[in-house]
């Protein structure tokens, strides 16, 4: 029964201060959440990881020789206890030529009028890809797309490089070996068609780690089937442990589960190692012996060539001075010619004066010949006329033969007729005795023949044409006139002798008629016959005589024609007979010329026959010079081949030396390797060896080591809080507690109220924050880094039965031993104690009234509140801890941000202040002039900077802290300072670079722990070390840097440096111009990468957006722990001094007053609470920043005013708010309260 | 002419709950200026409301209350805090004392606030504190205490002193000097002076004489003679 009272008394106590529950209920959610949470960060992260491992069968440890691992090296692992899974895996890092890729595509995609800029933007034209062979029980990719490959040609790449790039599934990828390497020594496929886009388990962020390709850092993965791959010999067998995939990573279960299984291995290693090294060593020695042999055959090779070139040298010479002698007797003889020539052609000179005269002689003759022909003409034309005449004279001669014919045919009828009449009168005769008949003889004419014969003579005398006159052929003059020709003339005069002379033929036609006559009858008839015939006799003889006159007429004046043209012709022969001795005379003098022209000739002959034997000399000479010039052409050419031989041997002596000496070099690497292969080893990796997973781990520490720190102090308050609010309320129970306990209540009972009521208040509300703060904030915390570990697919952030249960477990030690303390200390007195009032605090000067001058200035209601505040101390330090919390929380909430916006802002605003990275392709020792002379041309770049950069490793002497960093060679160092800002961080003062040492960064620098004036080594890749002096240290927030001037490399190298890249500043940094230069300066040959730094500066800034959220989750868990705090605490400290506010209002004072004198005490405290809390808050972030911090990276360690600023602000804003709560709360004080005893 | 102090007709109700309670039902009276009265009554008879009402704590549910010839039952908050500030000096059984501010400061804190203030050392002084102004009051005892109570209430040079049992918490000689103290400042400065007691014996040496009884007035007796509080034992 009585319990019954007593829960319902608890019961009513809750509902009745139900703020007070809330509160404390409030303050213990908070604690718990923001304890439970971020500590629970550091697990969560660590399961997240274990469960994307889980996913993907990653391996717990792998095997790697240098050697390479054999398939029964596989075996051999995979047969020992505890190995679940073992797997070879092929490796090759090779190039993927995106470029010519993505042009095609982009052209299609301009023709599909897509957007590829801002993919194709960030090509560097050239991927460096990891290639491995796909496993099936360990390592398997996760796969965001598509499928596993299955056919040799095809695979699945790296989501990073799909996202960059633009690659989808379905699209091909081309790769290409390094220089001096073809793809097929690696592969058995050169194209792959992209059949899937997946993640591999090591790697978590975009890092994909170091390759010898390119500038030294992957750009991705890519898995092909293991047939594609052309090695024998695995380069790693990747190993998954039986049952550790249960076993959560990081933790010390699974170290040791693993560790087991890699002692086992270790101990096969030996062994396995020892039979791969002598199979190994035997076929090095072999390699050794045929390299070594090649080598000898090499150097053979290259004397061999030498011999002979000296031979060929030797023979050349002599050739060559053949040659000259040659060349001086062509010479010799040259001048000889040229005296004959001159000789020749004097003699050739007289001779054509006697030519002249000869030719002068002809032409006379000539002349004479001419007139001959002439006279000859005229004499042929008179012959002419002469034969017409004689023509005219032979027709004359024809007619009157005619005329004797036609007589003479007159003359056979005549006698026809008388011999018919004879006849007749015969047969008259015999009739009358018969009549005689008469014959009559013809008529002859001379002949001509006779002329003819004489006119032959005449004519041949001219006739015969002399060929000798002509003196040359060529100028053989015009033949002369034919002379007359008389040869016709006989054929005409043929003709006359045939004119016979005709026959009187008058007297036979008279024969005939009368001869046909009969006896009497026919006598009669024979008589008239007869007389018949006489008439016709006599007309007939008459006829005859007229003609016979007529004819004889005729032939006399043939007769006298014929005179007169013999007469003519007499003359005419004169003539001729003149002519012809003219001719004769002519001929005489040609024949004399044509002598002349005959000794010309010879002469002639003779002089050309000693000119064609000159030129026939000359000839021989030229001949000569020709053949010489031939050979000495050869010999040029023999010369020139003689040198290029040389050059070529010398190139090939030098190649074959570069060669050799690699050779040499490679066969001592090699030497030396079969000799370091005394202790073959295999190593043995287990995940830490797994750069993201170390780094992964380390930062889940890190945030550990801050959730240890920030969150407890967070949760102290909340536990003082608590305590206090749980104290007062005992406090205020006081009286009840003495009616109780006088009542005979043991205290125990009485306590149990108390004791329950702070008990129930911290369970729910740790319940409440465990809920919240577990799932909240790891969730937050861990999206934040996954900017970072952007790979990380998981994310878990299961309930931590450790950390709920811890921190339940303070809140309520904290609360409920509050409780029992308050009891305790209340119920040891007796009742009668209890039911009296406590006494007052007593009042009292402080120390500071000491400080007459600072208390005599004070107002008096300061005074009061000063001295309130010494009266509550532990309300004092409670409340000024709880701002302090608040204010430090803020601080180091902004100062994170700009401790990380630094990196970016600073490191790419300040420090670095160049644009863009072009780096140069110094594989075919391009001159940088090239690229310099582009510089200049173009207008976007203002300004460029030649450096050499590489990576070195700097450390100290016997101090094992190698770190890795960027050297920079600068070329210009006024010109620097447009690129590179040196400064002392702290003072700002600017470093110069010396020719004595470097300037190294700051973060370095602490790392090495060294200073200015300290000595540190260099050793760069080819493991070269060189001491240097550190002269400066600069300020630096990303990577670390060692610069240099080209004075100093010089002293410490000993010699100048390969300017490899070229700093640029541009004008234009938006996003398309800057994708347009690097595609532009992309294309040159002598360009291998451009890298434009906003991006990078865009990325980190992006980063910090997510920051934003860890910054909001403290700046929220700050302003509830300032309200939380400051609400209590005022909560209190109002009920405490109600009676006393209560009096202040009877007296008089206004609401506001009476606030203002509860206040008054709130701002000095929050005062004290801020500057406490700056303090704190500093150290705190220092602390933070350089935990939370990674090697490469320095934040800023510097919070900036309106951090400062913003944080002091808010903590007053959350006081404010609070006080102003608290207003209410004051005016709801009844004065009455003040006419009430004290309780 | 009006009394200096009247109450006419004031009622206070207090609802609480289902349940109505008339403290004051109707009370009138009057005060003089320069009167030391006594209001006298059992428990529950409405004293401390009429002290809440004339002191300006509480405002009269309905009813009229002239100090001084005004309404302070007109009167607002702000008002009424005015008026307390200026007008009235209060006396607690309990002293109401601030624990860390000194006796002297404990009287400057009242002057602080007041137009008009007399000097708070001449009064502490007038109380016979002289010794002890810089003592907390701790660290004195109750008469003292409420002596620097008195001396605060007096320092405002109030037009009305309200002594709610003043020697309540006292031991009889204490509370005896304490009375004195009273009635001498009423005497010599003129004071109107107000004291709420259930203790009859205090009526001899009042000017006015209010007996109170279940929220109404039963009596108002005027003393033409006060007895001296030296003179009254009880």
């Amino acid at each position: 029964m009585k319990d019954n009272v007593l829960i319902l008394d608890f019961f009513m106590e809750i509902k009745k201060n139900f703020p007070r529950f809330l509160s404390i209920l409030l303050i213990v959610t908070l604690g718990v959440a923001f304890y439970s949470g971020v500590s629970a960060v550091r697990p969560d992260m660590e399961k997240s990881l274990d469960r994307m491992y889980d996913q993907a069968d990653f391996m717990d440890f792998r095997i790697v020789n240098t050697l390479g691992l054999t398939r029964e090296d596989l075996e051999a692992v995979k047969s020992l206890e505890g190995v679940k899974a073992a797997e070879g895996v092929y490796k090759a890092d090779l190039y993927c030529d995106l470029y010519a890729n993505t042009e095609e595509e982009e052209q299609e995609e301009e023709l599909a009028e897509e957007t590829a800029e801002t993919a194709a933007g960030e090509d560097t034209g050239r991927l460096v890809l990891q290639l491995y062979s796909m496993t099936d029980t360990v390592n398997q990719v996760i796969l965001t797309e598509g499928r596993m490959p299955e056919r040799v040609n095809e695979c699945v790449i790296d989501e990073q490089i799909a996202r960059d790039h633009g690659l989808e599934v379905g699209q091909y990828l081309y790769l290409s070996a390094p220089t001096g390497e073809r793809t097929t020594d690696y592969l058995s496929e050169t194209q792959f068609l992209i059949t899937g886009i997946g993640i591999r388990g090591e790697f978590l962020t975009r890092s994909r780690g170091t390759t010898s390709l390119g500038d030294g850092t992957a750009d991705g993965f890519m898995i092909c089937i293991k047939n594609v791959f052309v090695a024998t010999e695995f380069s790693e067998i990747d190993v998954a442990v039986a049952d550790a995939k249960e076993l959560q990573a990081f933790s010390g279960a699974y170290d040791d589960k693993v560790k087991e299984v890699m002692d086992r291995v270790e101990e096969i290693q030996g062994e396995r190692s020892r039979l791969r090294y002598d199979e190994v060593k035997q076929k090095a020695e072999q390699e050794l012996a045929d390299a070594q042999s090649q080598l000898d055959s090499a150097q053979r090779q290259l004397d061999d060539s030498k011999n002979r070139l000296d031979q060929t040298a030797q023979e050349l010479e002599t050739a060559k001075a053949q040659i000259q002698a040659q060349m001086q007797e062509i010479v010799n003889g040259n001048t000889t010619i040229e005296q004959q020539e001159q000789a020749l052609s004097q003699s050739y000179a007289a001779l054509s004066t006697t030519l002249a005269s000869i030719e002068q002689a002809q032409s006379a003759l000539q002349n004479r010949a001419m007139q001959n022909a002439a006279n000859q003409n005229q004499i042929s034309a008179s012959q002419a006329q002469l034969q017409t005449a004689w023509k005219q004279y032979q027709d004359q001669v024809d007619r009157v033969n005619e005329q004797a014919n036609v007589l003479s045919g007159l003359e056979t009828q005549l006698e026809d007729m008388r011999k018919s009449l004879e006849e007749k009168q015969g047969q008259l005769n015999a009739l009358q005795t018969g009549a005689a008949v008469s014959e009559r003889k013809p008529f002859y004419l001379f002949t001509i023949d006779t002329w003819a014969e004489e006119l032959d003579p005449r004519s041949a005398g001219i006739d015969p044409a002399d060929p000798g006159i002509s003196v040359d052929p060529g100028t053989e003059p015009t033949d002369p006139a034919d002379p007359v020709q008389p040869t016709d003339l006989p054929a005409a005069t043929d003709t006359p002798p045939e004119t016979t002379s005709t026959p009187a033929p008058s007297e036979t036609q008279t024969g005939p008629g009368g001869n046909d006559q009969p006896g009497n009858s026919d006598r009669e008839k024979l008589e008239g016959e007869i007389t018949q015939l006489q008439s016709q006799i006599s007309s007939t003889e008459g006829e005859i005589a007229t003609k016979r006159a007529q004819l004889d007429s005729a032939q006399a004046a043939i007769n006298e024609t014929y005179n007169q043209l013999t007469a003519l012709d007499q003359q005419l022969q004169a003539q001729a007979q003149a002519l012809a001795a003219e001719a004769q005379a002519i001929t005489a003098d040609s024949s004399a010329v044509s002598l002349q022209m005959a000794e010309y000739t010879k002469q002639k002959a003779t002089l050309d026959a000693s000119s064609q034997a000159l030129a026939q000399t000359k000839q021989m000479l030229e001949n000569g010079q020709v053949v010489l010039n031939n050979n000495q052409l050869e010999l040029t050419a023999a010369e020139n081949e003689l040198a290029q031989g040389r050059q070529s041997y010398e190139a090939a002596v030098k190649s074959s030396k570069e060669h050799m000496e690699d050779a040499t070099r490679e066969l001592n690497d090699k030497k030396r390797q079969v000799a370091r292969m005394e202790d073959p080893k295999w190593y043995i990796l287990d995940r830490n060896s797994v750069e993201d997973f170390a780094s992964y781990g380390e930062d889940a520490e890190r945030i550990g080591a801050i959730g240890n720190v920030v969150p407890l102090i967070f949760f102290l308050v909340a536990a003082l809080v608590s305590l206090a609010t749980i104290t007062r309320m005992v406090e205020e129970q006081r009286t009840q507690m003495g009616v109780l306990k006088a009542l005979g209540y043991d205290k125990k009972t009485i306590a149990v109220k108390y004791v329950l009521y702070a008990l129930l208040a911290t369970v729910i509300g740790a319940v409440i924050g465990l809920i919240l703060g577990q799932l909240l904030l790891p969730r937050i915390i861990i999206n934040a880094y996954r900017m970072m570990y952007c790979n990380l697919t998981v994310l878990r952030t299961p309930l931590s039965l450790w950390y709920s249960l811890l921190s339940t477990v303070i809140a309520i030690a904290c609360t409920v031993g509050a409780a029992f303390a308050a009891c305790y200390h209340s119920l040891r007195l007796v009742p009668a104690q209890l039911m009296r009032p406590e006494a007052p605090k007593y009042g009292k000067k402080i120390f500071l009234e000491q400080w007459k001058w600072f208390w005599s200035k004070c107002n008096f209601s300061w005074k009061a509140a000063i001295r309130n505040m010494a009266r509550y101390k532990k309300r004092l330090i409670m409340t000024v801890f709880g701002i302090a919390a608040c204010m430090a929380l803020l601080l180091i909430g902004f100062g994170l941000k700009d401790s990380i916006s630094v990196v970016g802002e600073k490191q790419f605003g300040e420090l670095h202040t160049y644009d863009g990275i072009v780096t140069l392709d110094t594989t075919d020792a391009r001159p940088v002039d090239e690229l310099d002379e582009k510089f200049a041309e173009d207008e976007r770049v203002t300004s460029w900077l030649k450096v050499y950069a590489a990576n070195v490793d700097a450390g100290v002497e016997d101090a094992d802290n190698e770190k890795s960093a960027a050297m920079y060679v600068i070329s210009h160092e006024d010109l620097a300072k447009d690129f590179f800002v040196l400064r002392d961080r702290a003072s700002g003062q600017p470093l110069e670079l010396s020719d004595d040492g470097v300037i190294i960064t700051e973060k370095l620098a602490k790392l090495m722990n060294v200073r200015a004036g300290d000595t540190i080594y260099l050793m760069d890749n080819d493991n070269y070390k060189v001491n240097v002096t550190v002269t400066g240290i600069t300020e630096n927030y990303y990577r670390h840097y060692i610069y240099m001037n080209e004075a100093c490399y010089n002293n410490v190298y000993k010699g100048l440096p390969e300017y490899n890249q070229e700093l640029i500043i541009t004008t234009d940094r938006s996003e398309e111009a800057e994708n347009q230069l690097m595609r532009d300066y992309l294309a040159m040959e002598a360009v291998s990468s451009v890298n434009m730094v906003t991006g990078f500066a865009d990325r980190i800034s992006d980063m910090l957006k997510n920051l934003d959220a860890v910054v909001y989750v403290i700046i929220v868990a700050a302003a509830l722990l300032a309200v939380v705090v400051l609400y209590n605490l005022n909560n209190i400290n109002i009920t405490e001094r109600r009676r006393e506010l209560a009096t202040m209002k009877v007296l008089g004072f206004h609401g506001r007053e009476v606030t203002m004198y509860v206040l008054r005490e709130n701002i000095i405290m929050t005062v004290f609470g801020i500057l406490i809390g700056l303090l704190l808050g500093i150290i705190l972030h220092r602390f933070v920043i350089q935990t939370a911090e990674l090697d490469l990276v320095m934040f800023g360690r510097a919070i900036y005013w309106p951090s400062y600023l913003l944080s002091v602000v808010l903590t007053i804003v959350f006081s404010i708010g609070v006080n102003a709560l608290m207003y209410f709360k004051l005016k709801k004080i009844d004065m009455v309260e003040s006419l009430k005893s004290v309780e | 002419m009006a009394s200096y102090v009247e109450l006419v007709e004031v009622t206070k109700v207090y609802q609480m709950g289902e349940v109505t309670i008339n403290a004051a039902d109707g009370i009138s009276f009057e005060i003089e200026k320069g009167e030391f009265v006594v209001i006298v009554g059992p428990s529950g008879a409405g004293k401390t409301t009429v002290l809440n009402i004339l002191g300006g704590m509480d405002s009269c549910t309905s009813g009229q209350v002239f100090v001084d010839g005004v309404d302070i039952a007109r009167y607002d908050e702000t008002q009424l805090t005015d008026y307390r500030r200026e007008d009235v000096g209060f006396v607690f059984q309990f002293y109401n004392l601030i624990g860390n501010l000194t006796a002297l400061e404990n009287v400057e804190l009242a002057l602080q606030i007041c137009k008009d203030p007399l000097e708070a050392v001449g009064i502490m002084c007038e109380v016979g504190l002289e010794e002890r102004l810089d003592n907390f009051p701790a660290q004195l005892s109750g008469g003292e205490q409420q002596r620097v109570a008195i001396a605060r209430a007096l320092a405002k040079n109030p037009k009305l002193m309200l002594c709610d049992e003043p020697t309540g918490a006292l031991d009889y000689q204490t509370g005896k000097a304490i009375l004195k103290l009273l009635q001498d400042m009423c005497r010599t400065k003129g004071m109107t002076v107000v004291v709420i007691t259930h203790n009859q014996a205090l009526t001899p040496m009042a000017d006015r004489v209010i007996y109170l009884k279940n929220g109404r007035v039963e009596q108002v007796s005027k003393n033409p003679d006060p007895e001296s509080v030296e003179n009254i034992e009880w």
